[in-house]
């Protein structure tokens, strides 16, 4: 029989990927099915060189898409799909809070410009950045004690 | 006497988990995402080229122009509470098919004649609000000059357009 304590972080780590796992979802399908729009909202962070917007407009959700497929469908590699995830997300806050420096509050793209971007205001896609970091790291955190208490 | 035991036991071998390294993961991550946005980008009907000059998009040009831009969210919190004119650059079918809620008509083909029209609702402080169809169209941007040159002064230019308003489910009369 599986202990108690054990089954407890098994889903922590469950619930927490599959969270993860379907905001990136949400994220990438409208940026996958409209790269124009999410090469435009890249640009308009005006972060990257020229030749740079469009192939990460092309790639960067397909990281998103098979990173959180990985999640739920491949366990296994469940700890690189969170800590890229993770990286990215720390990567779009970082660009979120350059761009509310310079005041060019533009919408984030995050979601491809789907109704999600409208629902909140653009200010607390940062700290909805965060939160979600905060959630990637219950995850890991949760294999991790799931693991030592496998052993 | 006994040899000591360095080996690890059985059970605890079965009970570890073959885990792939975060490593491995993260290349096998990355060479999917590479061979599907690769794939995606050669079977696409119409596919965005590989390497583009945005620098001429109505973005740019307002942002070297010096027009304020607003996104779809601020847009959506002027229009809501109201305060500002809306103005549709749009021809006059495009308008009637639908438009911002209160938006008023004032294509940018004829803003010579609709400028004559609506001058007693363009005050210098009165705030206005621009836009045309997406955010590829240029009539708002031109049409934000225009009136920054009669005299405006609280010019918003919603670059995105009427496409993205639609698309985000919000509110069209």
């Amino acid at each position: 029989m599986r202990p108690r304590s054990s089954t407890i972080w098994l889903v922590l780590e469950w619930s927490a990927s599959l969270l993860v796992a379907a905001v990136f979802l949400l994220a990438s399908v409208p940026k996958i099915l409209n790269p124009a729009a999410f090469a435009s909202a890249v640009y308009q962070m005006n972060l990257l060189p020229g030749v740079l917007v469009n192939p990460v407009a092309i790639y960067l959700p397909w990281i998103e898409f098979v990173a959180a497929c990985a999640l739920v469908i491949v366990p296994p590699t469940r700890r690189g799909a969170l800590a890229l995830l993770g990286f990215l997300l720390a990567a779009f806050t970082l660009a979120l809070m350059v761009n509310f420096l310079r005041g060019t509050a533009m919408s984030c793209g995050c979601f491809g410009g789907t109704f999600l971007e409208t629902i909140f205001p653009p200010w607390t896609a940062p700290l909805r950045n965060v939160v979600l970091l905060g959630v990637i790291c219950i995850a890991l955190e949760a294999g991790r004690q799931r693991q030592c208490l496998r052993l | 006497m006994m040899p000591p035991q360095f080996s690890i036991p059985l059970s605890r071998l079965e009970s570890t988990p073959r885990y792939w390294s975060a490593a491995a993961s993260l290349a096998g991550i990355l060479l999917l995402a590479l061979f599907f946005g690769t794939l995606a980008q050669l079977v696409r009907p119409v596919a965005i080229p590989w390497i583009e000059d945005h620098s001429q998009s109505p973005f740019a040009k307002a942002r070297v122009a010096g027009v304020e831009l607003v996104s779809l969210e601020q847009a959506k919190d002027m229009v809501l509470a109201g305060g500002v004119l809306v103005l549709d650059a749009r021809s006059l079918a495009d308008f009637d098919a639908g438009h911002l809620p209160g938006a008023v008509s004032f294509p940018n083909a004829t803003r010579g004649e609709s400028y004559y029209e609506l001058a007693a609702l363009l005050q210098p402080e009165q705030a206005l609000l621009v836009y045309c169809s997406s955010k590829t169209c240029d009539d708002a941007l031109q049409l934000a000059l225009f009136l920054r040159e009669q005299g405006s002064q609280k010019i918003h230019l919603f670059a995105e357009g009427f496409q993205a308003w639609r698309e985000a489910g919000l509110p069209t009369e």
